[in-house]
């Protein structure tokens, strides 16, 4: 699984120009606006085709999108649970 | 109608046409404000517009001083529930459609230059030297004649510079909004990240027909009580059908009340359908995204906007292109000059851009600014 990939994505797509100094896989994208409720949507969308997961709706929660880190943890979480089945 | 003397003629209630008229009024211009429907405020009280846009920059500052800066101050009095919100990377003024119809009503009234005729549209236009000299008006089935000093087609879909030749026109595609209020909602039922979770689920109801299609691309938003959501649908202007709507807003309405917070849900108000790009006119400069994107300054520069370009696609919905933070663009006079005719403008919506740019400027704190620009650019107030 590339999870640099994710990363990058992030990077592209949500933060692009807004750099904020001190940004980093901890930094807070929602309380920073860098995820709203429209990017949360489009995020979940690439996700899902591109890790091959699917989202509960308990899944859409703060602690999974607050952070870079976050994300990589519950994508590697949801992987892992899906290759189990 | 009792103007006799060459007045500013307006039309279109809208944002744009209430700014022009105020504009004008402040400088002693008499002005004729011609509206088709009995009701003041355009696509902001017809389609029930809770969020307004391009008031402020990315860091919630005011764009552009004047009668916008004015507005939000009356707005603001007018309701302990007017805020300043921010939206992602944006900043609104969150407020009561209702409040701002009540609060553009009374502004109008400290007027007594302002004649606002309701149900009235312009049918002809007199053009002699580069100039409309008079236009005939349509109101309760009799038609005068009004002198003019100059027209301003602030209508949303250029009905004015239409009737005057189609060609000068350029239709738009972007998809149609449908706002329906809810009431009795539980507070904090769609509080952050729990709205994106409701949509998924309305989504995966709508792929598995559980809910009408229509119900895709639907976004809900918070409203300006606490008990209140907005329903936002999007669709094709054309072929609207607003009661099967209805229908479809009670199916979804009836699937939501055995949801969370739910329960006592009801609608309170269903909106018009409104357009975002009904049209824009070719004018003597077309304002291009490459322009928003660069910032670009023009000597004729009639307001400032930031507003990320919001482009509703009709295949793929919607798109945010956000600027770099702190950037700004501006609108110029020259991008309001219809036809070559020297006291013709089409201002608003539907002034002369790309449909991406004017996916940006299209909003309302934009169409604030520019009708006040207009106004003192041509009239010559700095």
């Amino acid at each position: 699984m590339n999870l640099q990939l994710l990363r990058e994505h992030i990077i592209n797509q949500y933060v692009k120009d807004k750099a904020p100094e001190g940004f980093n896989d901890d930094y807070n994208l929602i309380d920073e606006g860098i995820l709203d409720s429209l990017a949360i949507m489009n995020l979940i969308a690439w996700l899902e085709k591109q890790y091959a997961i699917e989202f509960d709706e308990g899944d859409i929660v703060l602690e999974n999108f607050n952070s870079v880190n976050a994300l990589v943890d519950f994508v590697q979480k949801k992987s892992a649970a899906s290759a189990d089945r | 109608m009792s103007a006799l003397s060459p007045a500013l003629v307006i039309a279109g209630a809208g944002a744009t046409g209430i700014a022009c008229a105020l504009a004008a009024a402040r400088q002693k211009i008499p002005v004729v404000l011609l509206e088709k429907s009995d009701r003041l405020g355009g696509t902001v009280t017809g389609a029930l517009i809770h969020t307004l846009g391009g008031f402020f920059d990315d860091r919630g500052d005011a764009l552009n001083p004047g009668l916008s800066a004015e507005l939000i101050d009356r707005l603001v009095e007018a309701s302990p529930y007017t805020c300043k919100r921010r939206i992602g990377k944006t900043w609104v003024l969150n407020v009561d459609p209702a409040i701002y119809q009540q609060v553009i009503s009374r502004w109008l009234n400290e007027y007594p230059g302002i004649n606002v005729c309701y149900r009235t549209g312009i049918s002809h236009a007199a053009i002699n030297a580069q100039r409309i000299e008079a236009v005939t008006v349509n109101c309760d089935e009799q038609s005068r004649t009004l002198d003019t000093l100059a027209v301003v087609d602030a209508t949303g879909r250029a009905d004015i510079v239409r009737s005057i030749d189609s060609l000068w026109v350029s239709e738009g595609s972007a998809l149609a909004g449908l706002i329906v209020q809810l009431g009795g909602v539980s507070p904090g039922t769609l509080d952050f990240p729990k709205g994106p979770a409701l949509l998924r689920h309305i989504r995966k109801a709508v792929e598995n027909h559980e809910l009408p299609p229509e119900c895709a691309t639907l976004w809900l938003d918070g409203g300006v009580y606490p008990d209140e959501i907005y329903l936002k649908f999007n669709l094709p202007a054309n072929d609207y059908d607003h009661a099967r709507m209805l229908t479809v807003v009670n199916r979804l309405l009836a699937f939501l009340q055995v949801r969370p917070g739910f329960a006592d849900a009801f609608i309170r108000c269903d909106g018009q359908l409104g357009i975002r790009d009904g049209g824009r006119v070719y004018g003597d400069y077309t304002l291009t995204e490459a322009d928003l994107k660069q910032g670009r300054q023009f000597d004729d520069a009639v307001c400032r906007a930031a507003w990320p370009i919001e482009y509703w696609h009709p295949e793929h919905g919607v798109s945010l292109d956000y600027f770099p933070p702190g950037h700004s663009y501006q609108i110029p006079l020259k991008a309001l000059k219809v036809g070559g005719l020297n006291n013709f403008f089409a201002a608003g919506k539907c002034f002369s851009a790309e449909p991406r740019a004017q996916a940006s400027a299209r909003v309302v704190g934009s169409c604030w600014a520019m009708g006040e620009g207009l106004i003192n650019a041509y009239f010559g107030k700095s």
